[in-house]
């Protein structure tokens, strides 16, 4: 693992800077409480939402029959197995907050990931705008705008153990790129749920938001979004984890502010993890930089004094 | 040893092409009808072939009776999509309220007859209903279904079955053209024995992404699939698209609509896809940005899908039970399996025994002094039979 995050850090594109072995205490007191709250949030959509009723794409993948690309394991037996996977993660989300392991954040991943694939295999979590466009990449997508929710969990255990420092900070990049970039081509294509959100978030606010406008709106985050997740694995820009961070925030409470706290806390509780990430990198990097600063300063105050 | 490697090759290469085409089936080359927004006078008359067809055409005329006329079709390649085949639709304008129209598309070939909305306030029925993605086998049956209950309608002098009102989902996955060419094949089920075609009035679900679907059902290209279809003078019928915004133009255009159609009618329905009152589920954007339209308005009767239940609300206003709301059907059961309904919701709390599991459709009948539902189970059951009374 050290030897690929060295390889890594040796590609042309990595801007050269001395990254301090571990991030700064608050950022991965963020980092481990979005990780907690993401496993209660998913807990919820899998189990307790909604009079017991599943909102998860799991459902799908073990419901659906086989002809459709599911498991066929029947309603009652599918329902069983996400409670079951429901108190996992809160189980999870508790020990996370008292004591993050390799074993409980590998778990947390490895659900994740396997949410991504059921939205992956069951032909959700995708515009249907970008069918029209790309049908053979279209049901991928969720693959990409589900990555950083994939691996905030193996974050927190890399920083967490302290050793792989660059491979940490190389996931969260990558990470956070897949999932800026996955929602920009969703922003482009003007998804008409990112549309929705707009328009309602605008009239909730008392101003009418025509759809042309939100349309434009959406072209312009799309292309900020795109533009963010090229700019964050070629550079280690502060302003580019703090815009990152800003908007990951930004768009996880929207979910809140749309849907109301009943149906829309869950969504925002596994994205607070798109504000944690970046925020990560911003507060290493803004670090990083300090100590470097600092120790530039005392090397040249040493030279001086030699002199 | 080149030459047994080359023959190998081919060999596999032939098995793998006729498994592919045993795999895509029959092509759907059966006539088929499509409305839109004006039924009583326009139809589409669709087929497909696994060719081009520079002279494609249709004929027609009323029953048994008069000179064929020859309408060429618009033609065009499913795109994207394999096997390659061909859309071809005739667009019949100028047609006479409920008159029975005999279409084939040559001499050679056996025709078939549908009949056009009316065009007095007369009572008529439709069969709705939604998801039909999977399950091919109960698919097909419920489609032999409708086919019966059309003929026994008309044998026993009722109302006639004008429409299917599908409320999307019809496959699993938009973009694949051979679920699409699977569905039109098993839709063929639906025709009486005596040769009627049972006209679709298509609702885009969830699954149906992409542009196959324009293509299938004879929308332009870039169409957002929402229209009144005007069922009789005193019956309209508003589609709605729940894959587009919810809350930009289709909003304004329904505002619009409802506005002016509302005095006119005595009965105004609406069916899209993702339900506002699910029964599994959240709420769509149709709740948030609709509902409120629905009971400016007053609209009479609200058809919903994707949740795979059999659903019935109390009539709702204001997220309240109120006698003068709107009563919420569906969830879809034309095939896919069913799911349990989560009858401790506060909306299905009253009508809990409304609810329940199994393929069905809805049978509704547009009376001048009431709009009766009836959930028909496949194998005929009755599961619920309710009357709306016209609003004052």
């Amino acid at each position: 693992m050290t030897h690929i995050a060295t390889v890594a850090n040796r590609l042309p594109f990595q801007q050269t800077m001395n990254l301090s072995t571990r991030p700064p205490a608050i950022a991965l007191h963020w980092l481990r409480f979005a990780v907690a709250v993401q496993c209660f949030g998913n807990a919820w959509s899998l189990a307790w939402g909604l009079a017991w009723d599943v909102t998860n794409p799991l459902l799908p993948l073990l419901w659906e029959p086989s002809d459709v690309g599911g498991w066929a394991l029947g309603e009652r037996t599918a329902l069983v197995v996400c409670r079951w996977v429901a108190s996992l993660l809160v189980l999870c989300g508790f020990v996370v907050l008292i004591r993050p392991g390799a074993i409980v954040l590998t778990i947390v991943a490895t659900i994740q990931l396997l949410f991504a694939v059921a939205m992956w295999q069951m032909g959700e979590g995708y515009p249907s705008e970008l069918a029209s466009i790309a049908p053979g990449f279209a049901p991928a997508l969720p693959l990409a705008t589900q990555a950083v929710r994939i691996a905030a969990p193996l974050v927190l255990w890399l920083v967490d153990s302290g050793k792989h420092a660059r491979l940490a900070e190389l996931l969260s990049r990558w990470a956070v790129a897949l999932t800026f970039a996955g929602h920009g081509i969703e922003a482009l294509v003007h998804y008409h749920e990112f549309c929705d959100m707009l328009i309602v978030a605008a009239r909730k606010s008392g101003w009418d938001l025509s759809q042309t406008i939100a349309d434009h709106t959406l072209t312009f985050i799309g292309v900020v979004d795109v533009a963010l997740a090229t700019l964050i694995v070629s550079t280690r820009r502060l302003s580019v984890a703090g815009y990152m961070a800003f908007w990951g925030l930004v768009t996880a409470a929207s979910r809140i502010v749309v849907k109301g706290w009943y149906y829309g806390w869950d969504g925002t509780a596994t994205r607070l993890v798109h504000f944690a990430i970046p925020l990560l990198l911003f507060l290493w990097w803004q670090t990083s930089q300090r100590v470097e600063s600092s120790r530039e300063s005392i090397a040249s105050t040493g030279e001086l004094n030699h002199a | 040893m080149l030459n047994r490697i080359f023959l190998i090759s081919a060999f596999t290469l032939i098995c793998y092409h006729a498994l592919s085409q045993f795999a895509a089936g029959e092509l759907p080359r059966d006539l088929r009808v499509t409305w839109h927004t004006d039924p009583a006078h326009e139809a589409t008359i669709s087929w497909t072939t696994d060719e081009p067809d520079d002279n494609a055409a249709v004929e027609f005329r009323e029953r048994g009776a008069g000179e064929w006329t020859s309408i060429a079709a618009v033609s065009g390649k499913f795109t994207p999509g394999s096997p390659a085949a061909w859309f071809h639709h005739v667009a019949l304008k100028g047609l006479a309220p409920s008159t029975e129209y005999e279409v084939r598309k040559s001499a050679e070939e056996d025709s078939r007859w549908f009949r056009t909305a009316p065009g007095d306030d007369v009572p008529f029925a439709i069969l709705s209903g939604g998801d039909s993605r999977s399950g091919t086998k109960e698919r097909q049956e419920m489609n032999r279904m409708m086919s019966r209950l059309v003929k026994e309608q008309a044998a026993a002098g009722r109302p006639p079955v004008i429409a299917l009102a599908h409320g999307g989902d019809f496959i699993a996955n938009g973009t694949r053209l051979d679920e699409w060419l699977q569905w039109l094949n098993d839709h063929r089920l639906t025709t009486t024995s005596d040769g009627q075609l049972l006209p679709v009035i298509p609702t885009r679900g969830n699954h149906d992404m992409g542009p196959l679907f324009n293509q299938v059902w004879d929308f332009p290209k870039n169409d957002e699939n929402y229209f009144v279809t005007t069922l009789s003078p005193a019956v309209r019928l508003i589609t709605l698209n729940t894959e587009t915004s919810t809350a930009g133009d289709q909003r304004d255009w329904l505002a619009r609509e409802l506005a002016d159609i509302r005095p006119a009618s005595r009965w105004l329905v609406a069916q899209y896809h993702k339900p506002a009152f699910p029964a599994v589920k959240i709420p769509s954007g149709a709740y948030t940005n609709w509902v409120p339209l629905f009971e400016q308005f007053n609209l009479d009767l609200s058809i919903e899908s994707d949740g795979h239940v059999i659903k019935r609300t109390p009539p709702i206003r204001d997220t309240k039970i109120d006698p003068t709301g709107i009563v919420y059907i569906g969830e879809g059961g034309l095939g896919v399996g069913q799911r349990t309904p989560q009858t401790t919701r506060w909306y299905l709390r009253p009508t809990a025994d409304k609810c329940g599991v199994g393929h069905h459709l809805h049978f509704i009948t547009f009376g001048t002094e009431r709009l009766n539902v009836k959930v028909i189970k496949l194998g005929g059951e009755v599961f619920d039979d309710f009357d709306l009374k016209p609003r004052k």
